[in-house]
Order: C-alpha cells, then sequence, then structure tokens
C-alpha cells in the first residue's frame, strides 16, 4: 500500500500533529505493508530534514520555494497534489490543523479523492475504507464507509500520539515545485500581542466552561484558583464571549496543558478541548449534565449545578 | 454586498438515542437551533449588510421532520436582521457533505450573491468539510476559520485563526466563501416580540427534488453505524445534595493539591 503523509511547518518548526498522522501512517503500514512518503511544503526546509527522518517513513519529499514561505491554498494545493497524483497512493493522511482544514479539502478535489475528516481509526476492505468518526461533541461515534480504494483520511490534532523516533537512513528529496498563484494573497501572521500569564507554568489549573452561567461566578472560580495557588484558564465559549483573555483557552488549536491537577467547571468536553488537557495528572469536573464527555477522562467527577455548587465548595476549603 | 449565510439546525444533546436500524438520531424528542458557528456567520453578515447595504439570504438544508424547529431557526434570523429565508426540504434521506455540497451549489447557480457565509464547523457531524466543498463546486476562492473580515474596495481583507493565539491576514476577492470561526462577533439576541412579528413573514421553500433527482446517489461517505462511545467508566461519579457534595469535593481536593 502506498501510504502519504502530509505534515506541515509551524511557527518556524514541524508542527506536532505532523507526527500524530505519521504514527497513524505507520499503524497502516504495519497492518497492510507497503511505503510510507512524508511530504512537507514550505522555505528553507533543509533545516527540517532531520526531525523529519522518523522511524517508519520511507522517503521524504521537501517542496521548497521561497513563494511558499507563506500558506496560500492554490500555491500549496498545486505543490502538493502534483506530488500526490506522481505516487498515487491509496491513502493520504493529514492533521486536520487550521492549515489542513484550509488545504486538504482543496487537494482532495485536486487529485480526485474522497476526503473523511476527523478519523479515529482506519480500515481497509479490499474495496474501501471504513473510519471510525466522533461526532455531536463526542457523544456519539459514527462508522462510515468510502467504496473506493483511494482516499484521503484528517485526523484531530490530540487524537493519536506522536511518532518521534528520529533515524538517519531515509532519503530526502528536495524539489524547487512551479507556483501557482491563486486569487488569495498571503499578507502576513500575526503574534498575539496580548500579555498574559502562561497557563502552562501552573500546577493547578481552575478551568471554566459554559456552565459557568454568568460572568459573575468567574470571581468565584477565580478565587477557588487562588485559593489553591492555581489560575484561571477556560473553554472556548468563555474566551469567545470575550469573559476571560485567549491566553486563557486551553485546547489542542489553543494552549495544550498538563498540570498536576486540572478542575473543569461546567466543561463539557468536546474533543478538542480534552485533547488540549487530557495528560493532566488529576481531573476533576463539575457538570450538571451526566452524559458530558468530560466525565469519561475524568478522575473524579461531580454531578451539579456551579452555581449551587461553587459558593459552597469555597466555603469548605476556607474552613 | 449581497451575503448568503449557510445556517444548520443541529440539535440539543444531553442522553443521546439511537434509532433501531443503529444509523440514525433519534430526533423525536430533541430541540434543534441554529449551530453555534453559523449564529456568528449570521451575524458578521448582518453587521456588513448594517455598514455596506446589500440583502443578508439566510439558506439552510433540513429534514421536514425537524420543520418547525427549522422554521423558529428562520423566523429568529428574520427577527435578527435577514431579509430572505429558504428552506431546501428534504425527508428522511442520509446524506453526506458531498451530496449537501453539490445540492446547496446547484441551487446557488440560481441566485445573485456578493459572498457566502457559514460557520467553520457543525456541533453535530462536525465534517468542517460543507464549505470547502460549496466553493470547489462553484469555482470560487474559499478562506476557513475566519476571525475577522473587512471589506476594502473590492476586496476583502480576512484574518484566519491558527493554533496558538497566531492568525494569518490574506486579501480575497469577490464573490467568495468565507467560513467563520466562532468569537469573532458577539451575535445579537433578538427581542421576542421581534421574533413574534417575524412569524408572520414568508419563508421559501424548495424541494431537494426540485435541485437534484436522486440525491442518495451523491452520497461517497456512508455512515454504516452509529452508536455511543463504550465507557471507560474513569470517573468516580459523584451524585447527592450540594452540601454533601462540596464537601467530598472539597476533601478530594485538599487530598491531590499540592502543598
Amino acid at each position: 500500500m502506498e501510504i502519504v503523509c502530509i505534515g506541515e511547518i509551524f511557527n518556524n518548526d514541524v508542527g506536532g500533529p505532523t507526527y500524530e498522522a505519521i504514527y497513524l501512517g505507520n499503524e497502516l503500514k504495519r497492518e497492510y505493508g507497503g511505503r510510507l512518503t512524508l511530504i512537507i511544503a514550505g522555505k528553507d526546509l533543509d533545516k527540517y530534514s532531520g526531525k523529519l527522518s522518523i522511524q517508519g517513513v520511507d522517503s521524504i519529499i521537501l517542496l521548497d520555494h521561497p513563494s511558499l514561505e507563506l500558506y496560500e491554498q492554490v500555491a500549496y494545493t498545486r505543490a502538493i497534489a502534483g506530488e500526490i497524483k506522481a505516487i498515487s497512493p491509496q491513502i493520504v493522511i493529514a492533521p486536520y490543523t487550521s492549515q489542513g482544514m484550509d488545504l486538504l479539502p482543496s487537494i482532495a478535489h485536486e487529485i480526485g479523492y474522497t476526503l473523511v475528516t476527523y478519523c479515529q481509526s482506519l480500515k481497509f476492505t479490499g474495496n474501501g475504507w471504513i473510519a471510525t468518526r466522533v461526532i455531536y461533541g463526542g457523544k456519539l461515534l459514527e462508522d462510515v464507509e468510502v467504496d473506493d480504494r483511494n482516499i484521503v483520511a484528517t485526523i484531530r490534532p490530540g487524537d493519536f500520539p506522536q511518532l518521534k523516533q528520529e533515524t538517519g537512513s531515509i532519503s530526502v528529496l528536495k524539489k524547487s515545485p512551479e507556483i501557482f498563484q491563486g486569487k488569495i494573497r498571503p499578507i502576513g501572521t500575526v503574534k498575539p500581542s496580548l500579555e498574559d500569564i502562561d497557563i502552562t507554568k501552573y500546577d493547578v489549573l481552575v478551568s471554566v466552561g459554559r456552565g459557568i452561567g454568568s460572568r459573575e461566578n468567574l470571581e468565584m472560580a477565580d478565587e477557588l484558583a487562588k485559593i489553591l495557588n492555581g489560575a484561571l484558564a477556560c473553554s472556548r465559549p468563555i474566551a469567545d464571549m470575550g469573559w476571560l483573555p485567549k491566553t486563557r483557552q486551553v485546547g489542542s488549536s489553543a494552549k495544550t496543558v498538563k498540570p498536576k491537577v486540572y478542575i473543569a467547571l461546567g466543561i463539557s468536553g468536546a474533543t478538542n478541548h480534552i485533547n488540549g488537557m487530557k495528560n493532566s495528572n488529576t481531573i476533576i469536573s463539575v457538570n450538571k449534565d451526566p452524559f458530558a464527555p468530560i466525565f469519561e477522562i475524568s478522575h473524579y467527577g461531580v454531578v451539579a449545578d456551579i452555581n449551587d455548587l461553587l459558593p459552597l465548595l469555597l466555603e469548605e476549603l476556607k474552613k | 454586498m449581497d451575503i448568503v449565510v449557510l445556517v444548520k439546525a443541529t440539535p440539543v444533546l444531553e442522553e443521546a438515542k439511537i434509532t433501531d436500524d443503529e444509523k440514525n438520531l433519534d430526533t423525536s424528542e430533541l430541540k434543534f437551533f441554529m449551530n453555534e458557528t453559523d449564529t456568528y456567520a449570521l451575524e458578521e453578515a448582518i453587521l456588513k449588510k448594517e455598514k455596506y447595504g446589500g440583502r443578508v439570504t439566510v439558506i439552510t438544508l433540513a429534514d421536514s421532520e425537524i420543520e418547525n424547529d427549522v422554521n423558529d431557526m428562520i423566523y429568529e434570523s428574520y427577527a435578527k436582521g435577514a431579509d430572505d429565508g429558504i428552506i431546501i426540504e428534504y425527508s428522511g434521506i442520509y446524506m453526506d457533505p458531498y451530496a449537501k455540497a453539490k445540492i446547496i451549489s446547484d441551487f446557488l447557480k440560481t441566485i445573485k450573491f456578493d459572498l457566502i457565509l457559514l460557520g467553520a464547523q457543525s456541533t453535530d457531524t462536525s465534517y468542517s468539510l460543507l464549505g470547502q466543498l460549496i466553493a470547489r463546486y462553484l469555482d470560487l476562492p474559499y478562506t476557513t476559520l475566519v476571525s475577522s473580515v473587512e471589506l476594502n474596495g473590492n476586496k476583502l481583507k480576512v484574518v484566519r485563526e491558527l493554533e496558538e493565539g497566531l492568525q494569518a491576514v490574506y486579501e480575497m476577492p469577490l464573490p467568495s466563501l468565507l467560513t467563520i470561526q466562532s468569537g469573532i462577533n458577539t451575535p445579537r439576541y433578538p427581542p421576542f416580540v421581534k421574533i413574534r412579528n417575524a412569524r408572520s413573514r414568508p419563508i421559501k421553500k424548495v424541494s431537494i427534488e426540485n435541485i437534484i433527482r436522486d440525491p442518495q446517489s451523491l452520497v461517497k461517505v456512508k455512515r454504516r453505524r452509529l452508536y455511543i462511545p463504550p465507557s471507560k467508566g474513569a470517573a468516580n461519579i459523584l451524585k447527592g445534595e450540594p452540601e454533601e457534595l462540596a464537601a467530598r469535593l472539597a476533601e478530594i481536593i485538599k487530598g491531590v493539591v499540592p502543598r
């Protein structure tokens, strides 16, 4: 089986989810045999070839061009799709990161493969593929089937381990692709300007979600964090509403944290959030929905409304 | 600037029930509301209309089984500031993003617009794929995960949300398609009386048979089985009276928090 993994450069480094795609590619290689080719596009890629030479990867194609410094959909699509067509793989695996979400539908369309997003497992049936997907915010799973021997499968960052065992003996082919200019013009990348504490440095995080109910209740959560010498963090909806700055948002698309204790208050546990905190030592969750997915990865769970519980908890801790 | 907003009614789900054939969600007791990121897309369209003029058309593809909730979703969109509402109706068939994208893009060929907006992901089937496919079928430029849109002359300046707080800025032509990330704005809540008044306004209904003869044949990703994830039984779940729970939780916290 010919397997292609598409990696990415993020913030002047190899993006972590690239190693998850390689992990899944290796699982398929073990099951069905074959070759794994890693393709990556960007500028000045030579410096990453060591970090990309991972055991299990059979060859690496670096699509290197000054015009590929900033991600632009059409240039990236044409460059990468050209290489994929030459290999004609049965499966293309890529992380559905912010870049992947933009790029992979375009590549799949260009090469005429069906794309299945957020695959958790993949099985080849001989005539097609079966994938398992997590849906409804983690409350349901679905097995889907594509009746085609060729597919593009994308994965959610944080769903798989990162395969990072480096080895020296992989053939690296560097190419300067022809650049096709699209109608979308990249202008630049902006870094967050906000000065804030770094939540990844704290032993205790008190993290609030939609279930906190009102902005006023944030004060109580903050008081809890202070009592425990921790910091206040949040899930996406709280940052979206502007109740806390983006720098406090936990999730695989925001900040990945690993504190000693993670206390989740009113967080249901969307996969993105869970992938950003599931490796915490102890996870304690409070949610009024007994079916909230966060309980599945928690060590202790309390079914209660934050509004009722939090004042009582603060009283108890102050005793 | 005439803007089409594609929206989807998604259910509020606590305990999921699956139909006997293990293929679908039992929706009989569920309430459906506009998908979260779509509410941001709609708000962005209304903000742009208020600034630059033009019309906002809300379009949804929906199963007639949930007709009442879908109608309510359109009425609420009217109350917020949408001008037209169109429901493309089907009944009891499974459609993947490929079938949906083909139907919606074929329908959009009959409509005049400068910009298409939709949420970057849905809370139900979570493909994050529909908008990209529609753009490809209509041969339009697209950008995903948009966290800011500005009109500069006849071009758009859009900002995409990347990981770890980084953002990328692009210039895009019109017409084009953007998938909108939550947090781009603060969706308004229309007063109840406005929603009630909106109920007298017409909703255009189109049957998918009038767009595509055999929608099922467009499905590329077939669902074989839908099921509840096997519980890993990880958490020690505490239930009871708040006073008792607070005391027990305090003990647990004291036991694990480093001093």
